[in-house]
């Protein structure tokens, strides 16, 4: 009775706070020579907890969003908010992966994950700490001493994760984290990825060109094309789940094919136009 | 490292110079008019073995050492500082360029008589010499280290919110360090070249002062004794620094 209460406590308090991040009415325009209009009058409420894939084509104004949500750009008109606040006051709440591992080459990897951690000031037993048991969940317990060159793709791509996992935001932010690793390494990792986002209830905001990868990995898919969004896509699998059985789903095809549909539709209306 | 290896690898080095030792023996005794250009291994080795312990030689040996690290010193601080805080005045930068540009492409032993006008015979002449190469070579290399910043690492800094002073410490020296060193290894090299030179066109001592007396009596042997000690000296210290850069520098490819 008592973890029913509880339960129940837990998912009003939920639905009362704040989304962990809202896009209202967002759009941007980059000024000067090359002038466009980016970004379209996006509305976008994410609860806390959510996973969230954002999928296009490049240049659809995917990193634009990231952007924003990381404090790099500010919208032209409309309002970007973390948990209730102005996107850029709040950039601490936030971790930011992308396709390239941005690691220090001169820092070994235990240093590496630890740099968030020192940028806040933490010290240095704590921190340490920390990052080992980030690096202990990415299954690079034994590399701690090691330079990034002395590793392959998907370690350093491990090491990226342990690093945004280290600071433990509530909102994690991947701009196409495993784009650049084989097929195995990648299945390996949004595996892993997985574990851990269900582990800890983060919400994620994943930008991908790849549609299984979003099917796989969200609970919600958004299509955007030129800066608008145009379908909206619930995914209807369970958590916990495992990306590789995603694919073999019998509901998979139907949604791939609404997804490719929906990326190829736009495509061909502006092409007529 | 098998002892194999070990000694083919020894081997393999001593033996270029054991055969130049050989040719050099032999040229010099099949035709004997050549000893007063090239001298004779004899005579080369006997100088360096008297000059261990001629009080003549170390005082102007040390003469020049001196006023080589003096010169490195010096030149070294002042062109790190300058190179660092330039690029990051992106005006200023811009203001200074040709100018600098300009002073580094002069041949620096040019303005050797130019020093030696104004700061006369001694020390301070030398000193200018030798830094006017180190600073530039410092200079440039760390002004290109500090511009390589990595794009990404960049904004992953910023995404990370480092203050300024994260930003330089933790980003921007890291970034410029292996090019500042290549630049301090450098650097001994041309401060040692810049005061033998200075040296050369007029000084009370040193090691250029010692080559071109002995080289005006033509004793050749004693000419080439002064240069192999230099070329201890200096590729000894490069050598030592390379060792470093290897620790220091682990990891870098």
């Amino acid at each position: 009775m008592e973890t029913n209460i509880s339960e129940i406590q837990g998912l009003s308090s939920i639905a009362e706070s704040p989304p962990a991040f809202e896009l209202e009415d967002v759009s941007v325009c980059f000024a000067g020579a090359n002038r466009r209009q980016v970004l379209n009058g996006i509305n976008l409420r994410v609860p806390r907890g959510e996973f969230i894939a954002i999928v296009g084509k490049s240049g659809c104004g995917k990193t634009t969003i990231l952007n924003l949500l990381v404090g790099l750009l500010t919208p032209t008109s409309g309002a970007v908010k973390i948990n209730g606040k102005v996107a850029i006051e709040s950039r601490h709440h936030v971790g930011y992966m992308v396709a390239r591992d941005c690691l220090f080459p001169w820092r070994r990897v235990l240093q590496n994950v630890t740099l968030p951690l020192e940028v806040r000031g933490v010290n240095s037993t704590e921190r340490n700490e920390l990052a080992r048991k980030a690096l202990e969940k990415v299954a690079l317990g034994q590399c701690l001493e090691l330079f990034p060159r002395q590793l392959s793709h998907g370690m350093r791509q491990r090491v990226a994760l342990a690093r945004t996992w280290a600071l433990n935001p509530d909102i994690l932010l991947m701009d196409e984290p495993f784009a650049a690793l084989d097929a195995l390494t990648r299945l390996d990792l949004e595996r892993e990825f997985l574990g851990l986002v269900s582990e800890r209830k983060s919400t994620v905001l994943l930008v991908t060109h790849d549609l299984a990868e979003a099917l796989a990995m969200a609970d919600r898919v958004l299509v955007l094309s030129e800066g608008a969004i145009t379908l909206e896509q619930k995914v209807p699998f369970e958590r916990p789940r495992d990306p590789e059985s995603i694919m073999t789903d019998t509901r998979f095809p139907a949604l791939f094919k609404r997804l490719r549909d929906a990326l190829h539709s736009r495509e061909i209306r502006s092409s007529t136009a | 490292m098998p002892k194999n290896a070990i000694a083919r690898r020894v081997l393999l080095r001593i033996a270029p110079g054991a055969l130049f030792l050989a040719a050099w023996w032999i040229a010099v005794r099949k035709n004997e008019n050549l000893i007063f250009y090239l001298s004779t291994p004899q005579n080369v080795a006997s100088f360096l073995s008297s000059s261990i312990s001629s009080e003549n030689f170390w005082s102007n040996y040390l003469s020049t050492m001196y006023a080589t690290l003096i010169s490195f010193v010096i030149g070294s601080f002042t062109g790190i500082a300058a190179g660092i805080a330039v690029p990051l005045m992106p005006r200023l930068d811009e203001a200074i360029e040709p100018y600098a540009a300009f002073l580094n492409s002069l041949p620096r032993i040019a303005l050797a008589p130019v020093f030696i006008a104004f700061l006369g015979l001694g020390l301070l002449s030398k000193v200018a010499v030798g830094f006017s190469l180190v600073f530039f070579i410092l200079f440039y290399n760390c002004r290109a280290g500090v511009k390589s910043v990595d794009d990404d690492l960049r904004m992953l800094a910023h995404a990370l919110d480092f203050s300024s002073t994260q930003l330089f410490f933790k980003l921007l020296i890291p970034t410029a360090w292996p090019a500042m060193f290549s630049g301090l290894r450098l650097g001994f090299t041309y401060a040692l070249l810049g005061v033998v030179s200075s040296e050369i066109v007029a000084s009370r001592a040193g090691l250029g002062q010692l080559i071109m007396f002995y080289s005006a009596q033509f004793d050749m042997g004693a000419v080439y004794g002064v240069l192999i000690w230099m070329g201890i000296t200096s590729g000894g210290i490069y050598w030592l620094t390379g060792r470093l850069e290897k620790r220091l520098l682990a990891w870098k490819v």
